[in-house]
């Protein structure tokens, strides 16, 4: 699965890639400006490129867009399968079991995405007013100072509310996929209680899956940055990295869904 | 042996004294006397102001004319605010709490006793617009004989805005610019454009700064006793403290176009030396620790033009950087004074507080001591200043990392102007040549300070480093301190490239000034193709129907096969500029081909046994004001790594962004 998971990532991301190599090679294939990309970020190079090809880099980044909203509805349809087969009451891993889980949840973790992307709106859009209550204008505000402690009061608070509200989205999806349940506001309301009735738990486990996303993250950015990839071994190396790192995000992924699946089935028993 | 001591001790006495008295820099043609008093309750300047104006021509000048910049946001429909708008965030405090400010003289008389005020009235000489208050015409009953010198003495109250632009309070922050009635610029005939001797003293619009007289100024300022103030010029004594809870604190300041201060109970107090010249910074508690960011650059600034120029000719230099609050007094110059602007909330890699820093200090040269019109031909301060700014930061901190060293994101000084240009949506809207006030579509600043920028650093690229340095040193050695034009400009460009390259530019460059300073031509030139194909001999039935020959390869004596290799240029742009075009083969020969840029496509050809590799127009990247860069080489085969390396990094932050935006699922 969590091979799979990474070639579908990598096959939607090729769809992408592709046009955008050819908008390249057709704008600036034969240019020797085409070494200045060699040296990391050039400012007059991708400036000149936007400005003058930028209608042919357009039509590659809508694209890009939608193959990035395709694979989010994609992304819904394999969470049911995920949680299927991590639910794994029947000891059964196939693909079958997939395919089916993915199809059999779809409507509902669709309406459980959208209701949860509403909430994260709100709670944003709830500190945002609150920061903007504090004032951001020279006109109301003393100094600069001001809205730095506002950002650094504000901050921690919004996101510890994103956080609450991303865990509990997960034990909803993994209510749903448990309960099988026909509406899923009896899953979101369960889940909720399970939250707060074993938070320190639920946060821990949450924390320590984020600790290890950071610690990957970590170690894609000093790898990436400890060499220059100007040659066509070192782009294959920075590519190999990345690729590393892409991989081991998904598998973050898993781990968070696995471990969370497994603390349900723990404290449910 | 007495005797010589005594005459020794009595010329060094002599000379020390004459030192100490200094030769005028300027002629010193409006020289003030003022006392202000800053009412913080009222927000009101109360002041008295001594004119000493001295007629410059040898015309009789029967008038004075004053700029009353305050007026300009007196009411709705002055042409400030008619070219503007009034700015959303006053409109409550300007319409609702009548918050306008404005400027009135009470009272005027010359130094033969006549009352002035009976007969003065508003002009408009720009736009006929009445309910413009910016411009004050004083009839004199006693003309002005030539050279001739008046005293005018006036009583004037200003009514301080809320920092609107450049200028005003906020909170218990005041930043005094444009503050005081200020006699306008007398141009004789020959001077600049004058064909006839007349003022030159528009009305205050919304784009374009200012233009003043040369003079001394003597300036006392009363404001409550805990504020701090910083000023235009040096203190010749100590605040005195009046004992009524004010405080008096005095300015000189000698050959300047102009005065401003600024005052607030929350500076902070930071002093420098360099090289005799006193610098001064006055922040707010929280911006003090940029104090090591300003005193780092500002004496680099200052060595680059005693190096490129001559020394910094004042003996101080104060920068006042406003609070979060005074924000829109902030980046500014006046002279012996600069405002800059800076914000914790901005990382150190963000360079902007030196690049407002070295910006404002270059105006000391370009603006306040070669004294240019703002108003009508603002390239030569704005333009000159971006382009010296350009080549300190460039210098300091690299040409690709001046602006901006953030995570990665790296800017450049002087590209970021020619990125500006060139991003502009329509960069042909209007020549350089233009007034201010006229620019169309929002587009002076980008025009005045970037594309300048550009076509100067273009020009120095073309005449070679060395011409232009002496140039622009003659420039400024013929014009400080006096009112140079664009003419003037070009005459000495032109003076400096002829003499040292005679052969190449024969009379000068007013080919090239005629395209990027008054004209809107766009250059663009492109290596379109290159071809190499196999030389092959002729085929077919030539005298003899009978015989029909066939197409051969040609050889040489060494067998090697012959190509016919062509390059195509091309001219995508109007604008014509003689070209170099390096041209590379296979065995790493280079030819080096002059092209006059006339032709809107010109083709080079060559026969021999290498195949050309690439094509490049303008190798030594000396045509700046080239709009794409990037089709400006072709290479026979394509050349990818770099599109690779891009191509591989967008992939990446695609399945980033993909698996970034499951986290919602």
């Amino acid at each position: 699965m969590w091979v799979l998971l990474y070639l579908l990532n990598f096959v939607f991301a090729l769809l992408s890639a592709v046009p955008f190599s050819g908008f390249l090679s057709k704008s600036i294939g034969h240019s020797l400006a085409n070494t200045n990309m060699l040296d990391g970020f050039d400012y007059t190079f991708i400036s000149d490129l936007l400005r003058e090809y930028g209608s042919r880099f357009s039509v590659v980044m809508n694209l890009s867009m939608g193959i990035i909203l395709l694979f989010f509805i994609f992304s819904i349809f394999w969470m049911g399968g995920i949680l299927s087969i991590l639910k794994n009451e029947e000891n059964d891993y196939s693909f079958r079991k997939f395919w089916q889980g993915s199809a059999v949840f779809f409507w509902k973790l669709t309406r459980l995405t959208f209701y949860f992307t509403f909430f994260q709106v709100v709670i944003l859009g709830f500190f945002a007013f609150l920061f903007l209550q504090q004032g951001v204008s020279p006109f109301e505000v003393e100094s600069e100072i001001s809205i730095i402690k506002s950002i650094i009061i504000l901050l921690p608070i919004y996101l510890f509310f994103a956080t609450i509200f991303f865990m509990i989205q997960d034990y909803a999806k993994i209510h749903i996929v448990h309960d099988d349940s026909k509406f899923i506001f009896q899953p979101i309301k369960n889940a909720f209680r399970f939250v707060f009735r074993n938070f320190r738990k639920c946060l821990g486990l949450y924390l320590l899956n984020l600790l290890t996303f950071a610690a990957f993250f970590g170690i894609y950015w000093i790898l990436s940055n400890s060499f220059n990839s100007n040659s066509t071994p070192t782009i294959a190396l920075l590519f190999l990295v990345g690729q590393a790192f892409i991989f081991s995000r998904i598998a973050v992924k898993l781990l968070n869904l696995g471990s969370a699946m497994e603390l349900f089935q723990i404290e449910a028993k | 042996m007495k005797y010589k001591l005594i005459f020794l001790f009595l010329l060094f006495t002599c000379l020390g004294f004459q030192s100490s008295k200094k030769a005028p820099l300027s002629a010193r043609i409006a020289n003030y006397d003022i006392q202000v008093k800053l009412d913080v309750e009222q927000k009101k300047l109360i002041a008295h102001t001594k004119l000493i104006w001295k007629n410059p021509s040898a015309d009789t000048v029967s008038d004075l004319q004053f700029h009353l910049y305050y007026n300009a946001f007196k009411n709705s429909e002055s042409t400030f605010f008619n070219e503007r708008g009034l700015p959303a965030l006053f409109k409550t405090s300007l319409q609702e709490d009548c918050n306008w400010s404005w400027v009135e003289i009470q009272n005027m008389t010359d130094n033969y006793g006549n009352d002035l005020a009976a007969n003065m009235h508003y002009i408009q000489p720009d736009d006929d617009n009445k309910s413009d208050q910016t411009v004050l015409r004083v009839p004199l009953p006693r003309p002005v004989l030539p050279n001739e010198t008046i005293e005018v003495e006036f009583d004037w109250i200003g009514k301080i805005p809320k920092t609107m632009i450049r200028t005003g309070y906020n909170k218990d922050f005041y930043f005094m610019a444009q503050w005081y009635p200020k006699v306008g610029v007398y141009e004789p005939a020959g001077m600049r454009y004058a064909e006839k001797g007349g003022w030159n003293c528009h009305q205050y619009h919304s784009s374009g700064e200012y233009y003043g007289e040369f003079g001394n100024y003597k300036v006392a300022m009363t404001v409550p006793e805990n504020y701090v103030v910083g000023s235009s010029g040096t203190q010749p004594n100590t605040p005195k403290n009046n004992g009524d809870q004010t405080t008096t604190w005095n300015f000189e300041v000698d050959d300047v176009i102009d005065f401003a201060w600024g005052a607030s109970p929350h500076f902070v107090e930071n002093k420098m030396n360099w090289k005799g010249i006193e610098i001064r910074l006055l922040t707010y508690p929280e911006h003090v620790h940029f104090k090591e960011r300003y005193f780092s650059i500002l004496p680099q600034a200052l060595e680059f033009f005693e190096e490129n120029f001559e020394k910094y000719p004042y003996p101080s230099l104060t920068i006042i950087a406003p609070p979060f609050h005074g924000i829109y007094t902030g980046g500014m110059e006046y002279p012996t004074l600069i405002t800059t602007l800076n914000s914790c909330l901005l990382p150190t890699g963000v360079r902007s507080t030196e690049i407002l820093t070295v910006h404002e200090f270059v105006h000391q040269y370009f603006q306040q001591i070669v004294a240019t019109n703002e108003m009508e031909e603002a390239w030569m301060d704005e333009g000159i200043t971006n382009f010296y700014e350009g080549v300190i930061m460039d210098k300091i901190y690299g040409e690709k990392s001046s602006t901006i060293d953030f995570m990665g994101i790296k800017t450049g000084n002087a590209e970021s102007d020619r990125v500006s240009y060139f991003n502009m949506e329509n960069p042909a809207i209007a020549p350089n040549s233009l007034n201010s006030w006229e620019f169309p579509g929002g587009s002076y600043h980008t025009i005045q300070y970037s594309k300048s920028a550009v076509w100067l650093n273009t020009l120095k690229r073309i005449v070679g480093e060395k011409t232009f340095k002496e140039a622009m040193k003659t420039y400024y050695s013929r014009w400080k301190f006096k009112h140079p034009s664009a003419k003037d400009f070009v005459d000495v460009i032109n003076e400096v490239v002829a003499k040292n390259h005679p052969e190449e530019f024969g009379e000068g460059m007013d080919w090239f000034f005629q395209q990027v300073l008054y004209g809107t031509e766009i250059c663009d030139y492109a290596v379109s193709s290159i071809s190499n194909n196999n030389k092959i001999t002729s085929s077919g039935i030539f005298d003899n129907l009978d015989e029909c020959e066939k197409s051969e390869l040609v050889k040489n004596e060494k067998g090697e096969e012959i190509f016919i290799s062509n390059v195509v240029v091309q001219r995508l742009g109007n604008m014509t500029l003689p070209m170099e075009i390096l041209v590379r083969f296979e065995d790493g020969k280079e030819i080096i081909e002059k092209w006059d840029g006339m032709a809107t496509m010109t083709t080079f050809s060559y026969e021999g046994s290498q195949k050309i590799e690439c094509a490049e127009i303008d190798p030594q990247h000396k045509i700046f004001l080239d709009k794409n860069l990037l089709n400006n080489s072709f290479t026979s085969k394509p050349n990818l790594s770099g599109v690779r390396k891009y191509v591989n990094e967008f992939m990446f932050w695609m399945q980033n962004a993909m698996e970034g935006l499951g986290m919602l699922i």
